[in-house]
């Protein structure tokens, strides 16, 4: 991280900026500013002229999802450290690109786009990810997909299991997902963003978003009914060695 | 609405909003009939519901935000 990333740097106020601006946003001046007062910067006063208007529009059309990014960075790259160099290197470049974005359409779509970019250029290469996760593979077409799969597979017993599943199996499973399985159903099972945005924001066809969609919500079943039925197969008093460990998800991700 | 359309549409769709209203409904009305739909339509809304209700949220530090924001004005006023 650039030493001018650093917070301590804001100790000395950037020229232009009254400090009575600084600590009205939450920049640090006291200690207890560590979450932003969104509310000061939708009403700028007279403190705030010396910040740029687009400035001003930026933050405030931009910050509300700060949360939701970081959401998706941290699942990206599943490290607190590499996410937030990819959360502020996509605000960084949203923000130079800012008069690109098309005013009244989708904001937080168009920074996860940024987002998504960034990672794939920049940190993909990190997480070791097999080539299975390009986003150039071959989908298969909806109508193969959907007559493999012609029969329920899962039983209803096994769907009384997943209420079992802990919240951190749930968190385990989506991260053992394939990369573009895993990305699908955060953006559209948790982000709620429309098929059409998820496509646009991983630049493939509404299609691919469905295919990726169905299989990925298909494995991530498959693998909590697996998490679910180790913690039963441990409730009856078994040997515990079947159970997985964090420890080995840990080992297998070189993050 | 078909069996076969349902699937190739509400499988993936169901519980979106996606979808769009006529479709939906055209979904909810076959579901009602079709038993094999309606398991298909129980098994995606648990796995979506678990998603959406167990999936822990990561927030961002506030020293992110903080970090964020002053980079942002160090672009702006220079």
């Amino acid at each position: 991280m650039p030493e001018e990333g650093r917070v301590g740097m804001l100790t000395v106020p950037q020229p232009g900026l009254a400090t009575s601006t600084l600590s009205k946003t939450g920049l640090p001046k006291t200690g207890s500013s560590l979450t932003m007062d969104t509310n000061a910067i939708t009403q700028p006063n007279s403190d705030s002229a010396a910040i740029p208007l687009e400035s001003w529009d930026f933050e405030t059309a931009a910050i509300p999802f700060l949360d939701s990014l970081y959401n998706m960075a941290y699942r990206l790259t599943r490290n607190a450290e590499d996410a937030q160099d990819l959360v502020q290197e996509t605000y960084l470049k949203a923000y130079k690109y800012y008069d690109k974005f098309e005013k009244g359409t989708n904001l937080k779509a168009w920074l996860f786009r940024i987002m998504k970019n960034t990672f794939i250029n920049n940190y993909r290469k990190k997480q070791n990810q097999p080539p299975q996760s390009a986003f150039s593979d071959i989908e298969d077409s909806f109508e193969s997909i959907v007559s493999e799969d012609a029969s329920p597979k899962i039983k209803d017993p096994e769907q009384v299991i997943l209420d079992d599943v802990l919240d951190e199996d749930v968190q385990a499973a989506l991260d053992s997902l394939r990369e573009d399985y895993r990305m699908v159903i955060l953006l559209v099972d948790l982000e709620g963003f429309s098929y059409k945005e998820t496509a646009e924001i991983l630049d493939v066809p509404v299609g691919t978003v469905m295919s990726r969609l169905y299989r990925g919500r298909r494995q991530l079943e498959k693998t909590l009914l697996e998490y679910a039925r180790n913690h039963g197969y441990m409730r009856e008093g078994n040997e515990p060695s079947k159970m997985r460990t964090r420890d080995d998800d840990t080992e297998a991700d070189p993050s | 609405m078909s069996c076969k359309k349902i699937k190739e549409e509400f499988i993936v769709l169901f519980g979106e909003d996606a979808a769009g209203q006529d479709l939906m409904l055209a979904i909810r009305r076959h579901v009602s009939i079709c038993p094999r739909c309606a398991e298909k339509a129980e098994h995606t809304r648990k796995i979506v519901t678990i998603v959406r209700e167990r999936c822990v949220r990561e927030s961002a530090p506030g020293e992110l935000r903080e970090r964020i924001l002053a980079r942002l004005r160090i672009k702006s006023s220079s």
